[in-house]
Formats: structure tokens, C-alpha cells, sequence
């Protein structure tokens, strides 16, 4: 084999010996992250989790909210194909912990700019889906649920373009998706197709905007498809038509900023999420500030999530026989709004290794994003949560 | 100002400047000999060593003493922030951080027999398997 390199064009002139890499055999990358965190909630009316989490914390304390342990392998079979599975413990889906696949794919790095994979992949709805659950890699304990608990599911089945290059000082990021995913989650069998999506991020020195967009159809199955039914079964076909959640088309959009300059960080999303049929459509924004003052960094941050859509329907009247159904009707539709104000400290205590606490003051509207929630529940209600990141 | 005050300042300075030179080695940026590539910038080499390139593929030592330096002269970052920054990038499965190897002449070796690899070492381990396109001031 002849090394013959050359330099590359005037244009970007990043030095590019392209012709002849070294021919190394299979190799193997692991590594792993994870949180060991307890939180606590200043309530024992309500639970505060995340995303589809069925169980959350209260006031006796709760360490499956932030814990996580996430495993990763990548074998390289050639110079740019490889494959990688990551594995996680966390509380998703389930009360106790339970071992996920969030990412199980096969990579070819097509040339240097634009790679392809194949497999099981994470679901890019939001600036940080992907990484939101690696702690280290985040400035907050947990991304605001105001904005990430929109989308009940993480991940994809699938295959996905990924393209990074630069533009003198610009960095491009794209990615494209297309795949399915079928998911159980607490209360409710998820079925989504074609899903598809296209993010691009760009970043100029310390600035970093973002925009996504997630399509597909849902099929979301519950215990209140016979509600749905019975309204039809009455003569409502109309109304049942708008409820049903079966084969319904869901956008989600989310544009984000970032800025890391000098010691100064910023980070914000405004999102929003439609869902066809009975559940409600939202919209999410957050925004972060921060100060990196040698290995500790304060920061603050303000999340809103709003309801957007109708969360009441008059189309059954409220008398008589069928009362029971329209208040029925109203339970599905109802959803509630919630806003955050945060307080936190992250100390980079070691190499690898971070604390975080963090208070958030949490305000709902009614139950708000809150879970199990007992008759006499109501906000705000303060959540403290105490956190070690690793990366290993 | 007595004389005596004078030769302490002056021991002082000295004592000084000796603690800079030590904390601070001489640290050059490295591609194969083979490589007709003579110089690069700091954000080129930065942008292969924060994952935002993959034009070149990142060699480091590992647990070395120069690697802070490295950073926080190339990038502008610290040594945490450069792997909260590969966190993201190697969790999300989209890039494989820079290879590291227990010394810098492995590190030369390693740049050596591979035309896109790029390394830094101190630049006393330079030989001349190995071309200095960047010197870390």
C-alpha cells in the first residue's frame, strides 16, 4: 500500500491526507455513562417523574427519578463500517428498573462528511433527545419536562442519514430519519409509522441554533377506546371520528439555541407537539442561563408548557342520560398546563466525574405533568434532587 | 528598596518563570512524515479534536500532562468540557472519540503509519517519521 497524501483545496483548507489510511483490523470501543441521583418532592399527593416514568418522587424520597447506567460497544469492522448497541437500566417504562436498548445500529461512514446507519436509533424530536440521558453531558439534572416529556417515545426503528462538514467558521450537523416504532408504556399500547424527521444544527464559535421536525402516524391504543366507541355507538360519529387515536398524524418542531461563550451558557427550546384525536397538543419552551466559575457552575432556568388545543367538548349535551359521557368526553380531552423556575449547581469535582443539585420550583395547572395524583393534590410543589454523573 | 528585597524579588521571579516552563512543555501538533501537509490552524485541529471534523482521525496520549494544555490553548476549553463535549457525540453514536495510546511514542508510531491520523506530543518526541503542522503556544 503507498501513502500518497495531498492537501486539500484552498477553499477549506483542513488538512486531508485522504488517500491511504491505515489498514488496521477489527477493533472495539466500550465505554458508559450514567447518574446516581435522589430526588426528593415537598408532596405525598403526587409523584414528579419523567417522561412515561409510572412511578416518581414524592416525600419520602426517590432515586429511581435520575438514576441511570448506560453501557456502549462498538465494534469496528472495516475502516468505516462498524456497529454499536448501547445498553441502559433506568426506570422508562416500567415501576422498577429495566434494561433498554436505545441504540443498536450498523454504521457506514460513507466518506467523511455523511454516514449511514441502520438499526435501532434514538429519536431526534428535541435539541437533546439523544443525549438527555448522559447527565455529564448536560449543564441540568434533567432536561424541563415542560418540553421533553411531549413525546412519550425515545426511540426509533430504522435508518437514518447523518452529514456534519464545515463551512469556514460554520459547523453544519444534519441528520434525516425514516422508521416505526411500537411501544407499551404505562397506560397505553403505542404504534407509530412511517415516522420521519430531518434536524440541522449550525454553530458559529460559541453559538449553536437548532431546528427539528418529527412526522409519522400514531396509533394509540388505551382504556378509553370504548368511551370513544360509545360516543360513535350514540350517534356522535363526528366527535367520535376527532377522538379517535388510531392512525392519526403527529408533528413535532422544535427550535433551540446554545451559546457557550467564555464562561457565559445559554440554552433554550421552544417546541411544539400535535397530536391527531384526544390528546392534547402542547407547546414547551425552556430557557437555561449559567456561569462557569472555575469547576462550579450555577444556573437557572424558567420552562412553560401550554395546552393548545380544546380540553373540553359541548357537542354532548350535559343532561340527562348521556352526562355521563360527555363528562367522559371531557376527562380525555382534559390536559394541563405546568411552568418551572430551577435553581442548580454543577461541580465538576473530577476528572470524568460531576455533583449537581437542583431545586425546581414547579408550578401546575391542576395535576399538571404530576402522576398518581391523590384527591386534595395541588401545586407548586418543590422538587430537590441531588445527582453524581460519571462517564467512564 | 534595600538590595537584599531586590534579589528576593528577582529569586522570586525566577522561581517563577522556572514553575511556568515546567507546567507549560513545548507541545506541537503532528501528521505522518508522509503527509505534504505543512501547517494547519488551531481551529482545524480544533475542529477534528471536538468531533465537528472527521477529516482526520484524533490521536492523544492518555492521563498525559500536556492534554490540558492542548485544550485550553486550542480549543478554549478544559478538560471537562472536552468530554462532556465527546459524551454527547459518543453516546448519541455519531462519532468515536480520539484513539488514546499510553505514550507519546506511541503516539508518533501511530501517526507515523497512518496518513490520517493526526497527533500532539511533546516536541522532544518528534522524529522524523512525523511532520509538526501546528506548534501549541
Amino acid at each position: 500500500m503507498g501513502f500518497s497524501c495531498k492537501q486539500a483545496g484552498a477553499l477549506l483548507a483542513v488538512a486531508v491526507c485522504a488517500t491511504a489510511p491505515n489498514a488496521e483490523g477489527m477493533t472495539f470501543d466500550f465505554g458508559g455513562f450514567g447518574t446516581a441521583g435522589v430526588a426528593w418532592a415537598d408532596t405525598n399527593k403526587a409523584e414528579f417523574a419523567r417522561d412515561s416514568q409510572p412511578s416518581g418522587a414524592d416525600s419520602t424520597g426517590d432515586i429511581g427519578l435520575d438514576s441511570v447506567v448506560g453501557v456502549q460497544g462498538t465494534v469496528h469492522l472495516t475502516s468505516s463500517i462498524s456497529a454499536t448497541t448501547q445498553l441502559m437500566l433506568r426506570r422508562s417504562y416500567s415501576r422498577g428498573f429495566t434494561l433498554d436498548v436505545p441504540l443498536a445500529f450498523l454504521k457506514d461512514a460513507v466518506t467523511q462528511d455523511f454516514a449511514v446507519r441502520v438499526g435501532r436509533l434514538q429519536l431526534p424530536t428535541f435539541m437533546i433527545s439523544e443525549s438527555r440521558q448522559v447527565g455529564f453531558a448536560n449543564t441540568f439534572v434533567r432536561p424541563p419536562m415542560e418540553v421533553y416529556a411531549q413525546s412519550a417515545v425515545d426511540f426509533v426503528d430504522g435508518v437514518d442519514g447523518q452529514y456534519g462538514h464545515s463551512f469556514g467558521p460554520i459547523d453544519i450537523a444534519a441528520g434525516a430519519f425514516y422508521g416505526k416504532v411500537d411501544v407499551t408504556l404505562p397506560s397505553a399500547d403505542v404504534s407509530a409509522r412511517k415516522l420521519s424527521g430531518a434536524n440541522i444544527s449550525a454553530t458559529w464559535g460559541p453559538v449553536t441554533l437548532h431546528y427539528g421536525r418529527v412526522v409519522g402516524r400514531i396509533t394509540v391504543a388505551t382504556a378509553a377506546d370504548p368511551l370513544i366507541a360509545a360516543v360513535g355507538a350514540v350517534g356522535f360519529t363526528q366527535l367520535a371520528a376527532q377522538l379517535s387515536s388510531v392512525d392519526r398524524v403527529i408533528t413535532f418542531s422544535d427550535l433551540g439555541l446554545s451559546l457557550d461563550w467564555h464562561n457565559f451558557l445559554l440554552q433554550g427550546e421552544t417546541s411544539q407537539a400535535e397530536f391527531g384525536g384526544y390528546i392534547a397538543d402542547t407547546r414547551g419552551r425552556y430557557a437555561l442561563v449559567g456561569y462557569r466559575i472555575h469547576k462550579f457552575t450555577p444556573y437557572a432556568s424558567y420552562a412553560v408548557r401550554k395546552v393548545i388545543s380544546p380540553t373540553t367538548d359541548s357537542t354532548i349535551p350535559q343532561v340527562g342520560p348521556l352526562l355521563p359521557l360527555a363528562l367522559g368526553v371531557d376527562a380525555l380531552l382534559a390536559a394541563h398546563g405546568q411552568h418551572t423556575t430551577s435553581f442548580g449547581v454543577r461541580w465538576d469535582f473530577h476528572d470524568s466525574l460531576d455533583a449537581k443539585l437542583q431545586i425546581d420550583r414547579v408550578s401546575p395547572e391542576g395535576p399538571g405533568l404530576f402522576i398518581n395524583v391523590k384527591p386534595g393534590f395541588s401545586g407548586p410543589v418543590t422538587v430537590a434532587a441531588l445527582v453524581v454523573d460519571f462517564v467512564f | 528598596m534595600n538590595r537584599l528585597g531586590k534579589l528576593k524579588l528577582t529569586a522570586c521571579f525566577v522561581m517563577l518563570s522556572v514553575g511556568a516552563n515546567v507546567a507549560h512543555a513545548d507541545v506541537v501538533v503532528v501528521v505522518s512524515a508522509k503527509c505534504t501537509t505543512t501547517t494547519m490552524t488551531a481551529e482545524e485541529i480544533s475542529q477534528i479534536y471536538l468531533g465537528k471534523s472527521k477529516s482526520m482521525k484524533p490521536v492523544e496520549t492518555s492521563g498525559s500532562p500536556i492534554r490540558s494544555q492542548f485544550y485550553s490553548k486550542v480549543a478554549g476549553k478544559d478538560e471537562a468540557q472536552v468530554k462532556a463535549i465527546w459524551s454527547k457525540l459518543v453516546f448519541t453514536g455519531k462519532a468515536t472519540a480520539p484513539k488514546e495510546l499510553p505514550t507519546s511514542a506511541e503516539v508518533v508510531k501511530a501517526v507515523a503509519a497512518d496518513s490520517e491520523a493526526i497527533g500532539y506530543i511533546e516536541k522532544s518526541a518528534v522524529d522524523s517519521s512525523v511532520r509538526v503542522v501546528y506548534a501549541v503556544p
